[in-house]
């Protein structure tokens, strides 16, 4: 299965002293976060066990069944290991925010801004995010990694950043303070007959911007009709905290660049993007360009949106954080500048940030009744610049959007009908009976091939997603403090029979967390560890830890 | 004791209840895993954005001035604002409210009509093999999950016959009208049908294996022996005797049933695709969104109280033989 020269050994050596993560803190025993292991790893006793925290069954069987193969695997090795089944929000209280707990299955989804790497590499592993609540809960700390997760965030050079990008992989792979299991094949169901062309796109399938966009409709089709398994919370783009929220928002506003199908960024309001030097960037925005409510789209408007969400909005203003200042250059050109260097600011700041129309926003909140805050409007009829404007809104029910025919890139689709359902099954029903387009969210495997060998109407659109299912492990606790526990662990993991069995081949074995499918950022010559319970039992050999009545032992002194 | 002063005294515990229900409601929902951002934490909510969302919920304030707060809030009417969809409680449980409403009543009314009749023809032919098939299929229908009485009239009259729609509450791309067009619609009624089915063969056995039995006991009675030697014809002493005088005790368990019809129900709107209060409120217990959780339980309990306070009330009437102690 191993593709490295590198023998195991080497790494061990390798690793043992920057590699492991927070030796001292491993040392007091169980870190800081309370809870869990009553011991400590101490020397020559019988190995802590591990709580492994999965989903309930119904929230995920996927990550329900893996967790209990894995376990079965870890017992083989002489872990006690229990399988805990919490709901969704306990996990992302116990373990995400709080980092109370051994280890836990997670799936982090492949959403547009994650293709670019500096989510994957610094945000889940740069030390510096191991604060509660941020997504390096592993508490994983390595600086000679930190270096290369900085320097991919500093380097405008794309060579160049890929070059450090590819090191970070390198490392992450030796170090396994995660292990990835798989990258999911989303595959979601539409009707053949009423589409000429269906475009889907990596990490969102059938529910990305270029599917609303560039998705051509057979002849006579002006209304299409896309399901998803809940419905949007609130159209407001300062809230956007829901994935679906801003799915929406995104094809009534507009930003000044999109992400492409391939992952690259493409000028889309901006028709041009010029880095000054390494801390300024110039966005010349495309000329008459307007609002859905017939107004005029200035360059005014440009700013006051990078002003007024950098200001008020929680989430948006965090991906441009870093930006100090933006200053209008001419009638049709903005500056952007930073206090240092962040070479992600074209994907995830650009690419983010929506344009949002000054003559309705500045008057929000102190022209409105009952609203203190910019994030608390309804704002019950949206007006952007995008390519599909707001018609009306039915929570639960349904949501119209018609295309704007004015739009620099107007869409092929003249009506879409969003439609939330109470769950998959209840929108499968509805593509069946022929009254539901396309859904955009995943089919359960079974689901997939009844449809694609039964139902001749209906088409399956397939594409693997960027997203990767893991494991976790809390470094600051024994025996997760262990370079060596944390290979053995992994290399226990059958990831093979997961894809095969739990996904019914509906996946890709993933080693790295650049997935292959992100081809520019994917690392192919990392580590590989999984399906290899006999090179796990020798890891831990080697490592000093022993065998008693099937119970697994720390090393003596 | 005489009637005015037991209305003042059940008042008053009407007023004490409301108070302990909220109460536990407030305790309930804050004891819960996660906080309102929780759901979003793994859609790319930074630590930052967390904090300042907690913040401006007032969610960092101590616990019970988070209470009186609220309470506060409750005597103007005011239930708040929901934290995800950045509207009035009010106006979002509202229309859920309606819909339920109009799909679980109707519901109802049919279960009831249904099942009184029958539960009465039970009792009035009892110990034949009419009566014996009728029971079985009354405990069937009790005894099948709700999720799969749904899945069997669906793949009957949608799957198989293709008579009726799948799911929802409208066609889709049908654009409403006002409030009163969206449920006077023909397209509306079309897509009730089946859920509404679904409910009235889940919930009609209640009332007729109630009313056959009261029936039984009430057939007993020297009265009826007197009627029928009256000559009257059977089926007005059935009717217009026997039957009127063992509804009594469905009175109370209508009121407990409101509740239901409120709450609507969870099963039926997931499987039918029923945008109502069931799965609102499950939805906002799954995101903590505190202030619609505590809304649409605040309401659906309302009504069972009310209800229960009523039907205290009615049987007076009803029956004079109650007293009031």
């Amino acid at each position: 299965m191993r593709k490295t020269t590198k023998t195991r050994r080497d790494v061990l050596r390798k690793t043992a002293g920057a590699g492991s993560a927070g030796i001292s803190l491993a040392l007091a025993g169980c870190g800081g976060s309370g809870g869990g292991n009553g011991g400590g790893g101490g020397a020559g006793d019988p190995v802590d066990p591990i709580e492994l925290i999965v989903t309930t069954q119904d929230y995920d069987p996927v990550r329900y069944e893996f967790g209990n193969l894995i376990a079965d695997n870890w017992r083989e090795l002489g872990f006690e290991v229990e399988v805990n089944p919490l709901a969704w929000n306990s996990i992302v209280d116990q373990a995400m925010t709080q980092q109370d707990f051994d280890a836990f299955t997670l799936n982090w989804a492949g959403r547009a801004e994650r293709l670019d790497p500096d989510v994957f590499s610094y945000s889940l592993h740069h030390s510096s995010q191991t604060d509660k609540g941020s997504y390096n809960h592993i508490n994983y700390v390595n600086s000679e990694y930190d270096e290369y997760a900085e320097t991919q965030r500093e380097t405008y050079d794309e060579e160049e950043r890929r070059e450090a990008v590819m090191k970070c992989q390198e490392i992450f792979a030796e170090d396994q303070p995660r292990t990835p299991i798989a990258n999911q094949t989303q595959a979601m169901p539409y009707l053949e007959d009423r589409f000429d062309e269906v475009v889907n796109m990596m990490g969102e399938g059938l529910m990305s911007f270029w599917t609303a966009v560039d998705s051509v409709p057979a002849d006579g089709v002006e209304q299409i009709s896309l399901g998803y398994p809940s419905d949007v919370n609130n159209l407001n783009p300062v809230d956007g905290a829901a994935t679906h929220d801003t799915q929406t928002m995104r094809l009534i506003y507009d930003k000044l660049v999109r992400i492409d199908r391939d992952g690259t960024t493409r000028n889309w309001l901006a028709e041009e993007i010029e880095e000054v030097d390494d801390t300024t960037i110039r966005a010349t925005i495309r000329e008459g360009e307007q609002w859905h409510d017939g107004e005029d789209l200035t360059i005014e408007d440009v700013k006051f949106s990078f002003d007024y969400l950098g200001e008020h909005s929680s989430v948006l203003g965090g991906f441009i954080d870093t930006l100090e200042s933006t200053e209008i250059v001419d009638d049709r050109t903005v500056e952007f500048s930073f206090e240092e260097p962040f070479a992600p600011f074209i994907p995830i700041g650009l690419g983010q940030v929506f344009i949002i129309p000054q003559h309705i926003w500045e008057g929000v909140p102190d022209d409105l009744d009952g609203v203190s805050e910019p994030v608390e409007w309804e704002n019950p009829e949206p007006v952007g610049s995008g390519p599909f404007k707001f018609v009306e809104w039915n929570r639960d029910e349904q949501m119209t959007l018609e295309a704007n025919e004015d739009h620099f890139n107007p869409p092929n689709i003249q009506e879409l009908i969003k439609v939330p359902g109470a769950d998959m099954q209840s929108l499968v029903r509805l593509v069946e009976d022929e009254s539901l387009d396309m859904i955009g969210w995943v089919a359960g495997p079974d689901t997939v091939n009844r449809l694609d060998s039964e139902v001749d109407h209906v088409g399956i659109s397939s594409i693997d997603s960027h997203g990767w299912y893991h494991i976790n492990y809390q470094l600051d606790r024994a025996p997760f403090d262990d370079v060596a526990v944390r290979h053995a662990l992994a290399d226990a993991i059958p990831k093979q029979d997961i894809v095969d069995i739990v996904m019914d081949g509906m996946a890709s074995v993933a080693h790295t967390f650049m997935a292959e499918v992100n081809e520019f950022w994917h690392n192919p010559d990392v580590m590989e560890f999984g399906d290899d319970i006999e090179g796990a039992q020798a890891t831990l050999e080697e490592a000093g830890y022993t065998l008693q009545n099937g119970r697994l032992y720390y090393p003596e002194e | 004791m005489g009637l005015q002063e037991f209305v003042v005294r059940r008042i008053a515990q009407l007023i004490f209840t409301f108070w302990v229900f909220v109460t536990i409601l407030f305790v309930l929902f804050r004891a819960a895993p996660g906080d309102p951002t929780s759901m979003f934490v793994g859609q790319g909510m930074s630590a930052e954005a967390r904090e300042e969302t907690i913040q401006r919920l007032g969610l960092n304030e101590p616990l019970h001035v988070q209470y009186f707060d609220y309470m506060g809030q409750l005597l103007t009417g005011n239930f708040g604002t929901s934290f995800r969809y950045n509207e009035p409680v009010w106006d979002i449980l509202v229309v859920k409210f309606w819909n339920t409403i109009i799909l679980m009543g109707s519901a109802l009314v049919l279960a009831y009509v249904l099942g009184v009749t029958f539960g009465a023809l039970l009792g009035w032919y009892r110990g034949t093999s009419f009566e014996r098939g009728g029971i079985i299929v009354a405990l069937m229908a009790r005894s099948s999950p709700e999720f799969w009485t749904g899945i069997i009239v669906l793949s009957i009259f949608s799957f198989w016959l293709g008579v009726f729609p799948s799911g929802g509450m409208r066609s889709i791309g049908v654009e409403t009208t006002s409030f009163a067009g969206r449920y006077l619609a023909w397209d509306f009624v079309y897509h009730m049908v089946l859920p509404m089915l679904a409910g009235a063969i889940y919930y009609m056995a209640t009332p007729m294996l109630l009313m056959r039995n009261t029936m039984l006991d009430v057939l007993k009675a020297d009265f009826i022996e007197i009627k029928k030697a009256e000559g009257l014809p059977e089926s007005q002493v059935l009717f217009r005797h026997a039957a009127r005088n063992s509804v009594l005790p469905l009175v109370t368990v209508m009121a407990l049933v409101s509740g239901t019809a409120i709450g609507g129900s969870l099963v039926i709107e997931t499987v039918f695709n029923w945008p109502g209060m069931g799965r609102e409120m499950v939805q906002s217990i799954n995101y903590n969104d505190y202030p619609v959780a505590m809304g649409s339980f605040f309401l659906m309990g309302s009504v069972v109280i009310v209800m229960n306070f009523l039907a205290d009330l009615a049987y007076g009437f009803l029956d004079p033989r109650v007293q009031y102690d």
